[in-house]
């Protein structure tokens, strides 16, 4: 049952954290991609 | 008074249902835009006369590109 | 004499003829009511062909369906090249306009957490738990993958229940979306995202499979695969893999998956009452999902004035683009200019990322 109580732990905070940093990279990804011309204008 | 009907969401235009010179009324189906396999229509903002159309069938639209004119009446 | 003994027909059983039936179910749901026909129709007739006693098509070692489930499953092949095709049929702008947006994708894995908790409590192993409570996800290759690795006798069952709940994606959330959601929160419009520039999109895909797969190293060969089809896609000089990766190579493996899939569910395996529960709880991992997307949505709009509509929670389900379609529905049905289906795509693919973690940590903590 421990086990059980720590995988669920680990596991819900370990996909809140994934995503998360995921959400920094996007972030870090609009900088590193910096402005470009706008083809259609 | 002339107002624009914008894109509401990026798609194809799958039919333009009227011409140029129909009378509309407000909440009438305008357009019907294709995004991922789902039909998406367009209503009138408002009541008046389609003055001029801006897209065809089969046209890829991007979000807040114009989709036609409509003079007020 | 020998013809007689040779004769399958003698060695049919009750189970197998049942088998039979839910083949034929399959295939029937597959053709009139087109639910998932790509994966349900070769599943069913799989389901048949496997219960034909005497024909060795399972045998190990030298059954033809076993060899495609052997090299296609259990050597994880099929479900990352399915991912392969996923990726290049997806396209990221929804998510790298909205980044905020992905936190629902993850508050929807909650539901495959809080199932497997329960299916562990009811007396199923870890590893039965974990494939479980995948279901919840709502994405088919990830529970194959994560099944074909922790538990292989419960693969059939967690298979067939991930595609008929994404098949009933359309019945199965909207009662959850109006009864947590008020009208005035089904009509929030939402503010629509930046432009996303094309080089954004080509980096992303790169940059993206180095953290994760650095972060979760057990999601590799899902996550690998899933940003290579996307680098095609955004690359925009290979299309001919491009397109190969999206249509030609994703039927060709769907074929071997579908079948494969059928073939694993032979009477005695497959007719137990823990498959039952399976069912019902798959359907419950799926409802939590639901539920915990929309009630994050909720959350995060205490904190912002840029309102969030609570409905694109729901779409943290995968079942990519089913559960997108799904919002817009029952957004327009509220408000029927308030178009919510590109909103809705960002939880949505961050829910299939999520599912690949969730996955990812399961297997690195059980295998």
């Amino acid at each position: 049952m421990q086990e059980a109580v720590q995988i669920f732990v680990n596991g819900i905070s370990g996909v809140f954290i994934g995503l998360a940093v995921l959400y920094v990279v996007i972030r870090i990804n609009k900088l590193l991609a910096g402005k470009e011309p706008d083809k259609k204008e | 008074m002339a107002t624009e009907v914008l894109v509401p969401l990026a798609g194809n235009i799958w039919v333009v249902l009227v011409n140029v010179g129909d009378e509309v009324e407000e909440d009438d189906e305008l357009v019907v835009i294709e995004a991922l396999k789902m039909e998406n229509p367009v209503y009138a903002p408002c009541d008046g006369t389609v003055s001029e159309i801006r897209v065809k069938k089969g046209d890829v639209v991007e979000d807040d590109d114009v989709l036609m004119i409509i003079e007020e009446s | 004499m020998v013809f007689f003994n040779n004769m399958g027909l003698l060695a049919v059983t009750p189970g197998m003829v049942f088998m039979w039936i839910i083949g034929l179910i399959l295939i029937y749901l597959a053709i009139t009511r087109q639910y998932e026909p790509l994966l349900l129709l070769p599943i069913g007739f799989g389901i048949i062909l496997t219960n034909l006693p005497l024909s060795m098509l399972m045998e190990p070692g030298e059954g033809l369906l076993w060899r495609f489930y052997h090299y296609g499953i259990e050597w994880e092949v099929i479900p990352p090249l399915i991912f392969l095709g996923l990726g290049a049929l997806t396209d990221f702008s929804a998510l790298l306009s909205q980044p905020r947006l992905i936190f629902l994708g993850a508050a929807a894995q909650v539901g495959v957490y809080v199932t497997f908790f329960i299916a562990y409590s009811m007396g199923f192993s870890l590893q039965e738990a974990a494939t479980i409570g995948i279901i919840g996800g709502a994405d088919g290759p990830t529970t194959i993958y994560l099944a074909a690795k922790l538990a292989p006798q419960l693969l059939g069952a967690t298979a067939v229940a991930a595609y008929s709940y994404m098949a009933l994606v359309p019945l199965i959330m909207p009662p959850i979306m109006k009864l947590l959601t008020t009208d005035a929160e089904r009509k929030i419009r939402m503010k629509k995202g930046r432009k996303v520039s094309a080089r954004e999109k080509l980096y992303f895909p790169i940059i993206a499979a180095m953290v994760i797969i650095l972060l979760v190293p057990a999601s590799a060969p899902l996550i690998a695969m899933f940003m290579m089809g996307n680098l095609f896609r955004e690359s925009k000089v290979v299309e001919r893999l491009n397109e190969t990766a999206q249509n030609s190579l994703m039927n060709i493996v769907t074929i071997f998956l579908g079948v494969s899939i059928g073939a694993t569910m032979n009477a005695e395996v497959f007719l137990r009452k823990e498959v039952i529960f399976i069912f019902f709880l798959g359907l419950f991992a799926f409802m939590i999902s639901t539920a915990s997307g929309i009630l994050l949505a909720k959350f995060m709009n205490l904190f912002t004035s840029n309102k969030i509509n609570p409905l694109v929670g729901a779409a943290g389900v995968s079942a990519v683009p089913m559960a997108a379609r799904v919002v817009q529905k029952v957004g327009a049905a509220a408000d029927k200019r308030n178009y919510l289906l590109m909103f809705a795509m960002g939880p949505n693919i961050a829910g299939v990322i999520g599912t690949v973690i969730a996955a990812g940590i399961f297997i690195s903590i059980l295998k």
